[in-house]
């Protein structure tokens, strides 16, 4: 065995085995899972993940806005004063009934 | 496709826009190498699994900035560096615990495992007593493979001083290691 010189110019393998028993650490599978469940990590947002995000809320302001701006809407037309002709017209139900009978 | 497949330029496209399961992958690739060098420079285990993480959370936050002609390991080791080297000015008065997990020395041990015990207690003082720089150096050589050139870049000191650092640490430890300065093999 001839004795290895500290001016070699590759690596000593025997030396980098020891280094490596010396600083390898154990639970690699826990470590992997601690960086990806870190509090900090947050994906970068590219546009599209904005939408997605907001898709939701969004869908449901303009489901509650349609709600209230038709409620809003049968509520003006009950309030406003009989005309000479309301008697002669059919009411929403019987509109609504007949549209769903196919009449 | 096998992880081995999947190049680091290609998991680090796909990283930078929201893969996380690239990222997990980059992570299963370098975080050996990245908690070996995050422990050469802090020594205590806790202190220096915390920087490797904080590191590879400042590197998924800056993957845009990499330069995908170039090796990533060198990349994200230059930024885990800079995570271990913050983390250990912000906890200089921590007392440090030495690196011993690995290495159980208590009780009793047949003789071949108690010289190599002993053996890897002796390399472990005899790197801690080395300059940061020369512990860097000889870690990167030595263990993760990496030439002179690219340990220079890496560190960004000149090649002859990367070459004259592992000089002065491979004689250190093999002086450490064995009675008359070689390694026991």
């Amino acid at each position: 065995m001839s004795e290895p010189s500290p001016f070699d110019p590759v690596p000593d393998p025997v030396l980098g085995r020891l280094l490596r028993e010396h600083l390898d650490a154990p639970d690699a599978t826990a470590f992997v899972a601690r960086v990806m469940a870190g509090g900090r990590f947050a994906l970068p947002e590219t546009p599209l993940h904005v939408l997605a995000r907001w898709a939701p809320r969004g869908l449901a302001a303009a489901l509650l806005a349609l709600v209230v701006a038709g409620w809003l809407a049968v509520k003006a037309n009950r309030s406003q004063p009989a005309s000479s002709e309301e008697g002669l017209l059919p009411g929403p139900e019987v509109v609504l009934a007949a549209v769903i009978d196919g009449q | 496709m096998r992880i081995s497949d999947v190049t680091d330029a290609e998991l680090a496209n796909r990283a930078a826009t929201g893969d996380s399961d690239a990222f997990r992958q980059l992570v299963e690739r370098y975080g050996p190498a990245v908690r070996r060098v995050a422990r050469t420079v802090l020594r205590n285990p806790d202190d220096a699994d915390d920087a490797a993480q904080d590191g590879f959370w400042a590197a998924w936050r800056s993957l845009d900035r990499y330069d995908r002609s170039r090796p990533f390991g060198p990349w994200l080791l230059r930024i885990v560096l800079n995570a271990a080297r913050d983390l250990g000015r912000r906890r200089q008065v921590r007392a440090t615990e030495p690196l011993t997990e690995a290495s159980p020395t208590s009780g009793p041990l047949p003789d071949e495992l108690a010289d190599r015990a002993q053996m890897r207690d002796r390399l472990a003082a005899a790197l801690s007593a080395l300059p940061e720089r020369q512990r860097l150096v000889v870690v990167l050589f030595e263990v993760e493979g990496y030439a002179h050139r690219e340990i220079a870049q890496l560190l960004n000191v000149a090649e002859g001083t990367v070459r004259s650092d592992i000089f002065h640490a491979r004689r250190a430890l093999r002086a450490a290691l064995g009675a008359d300065g070689r390694i026991v093999r």
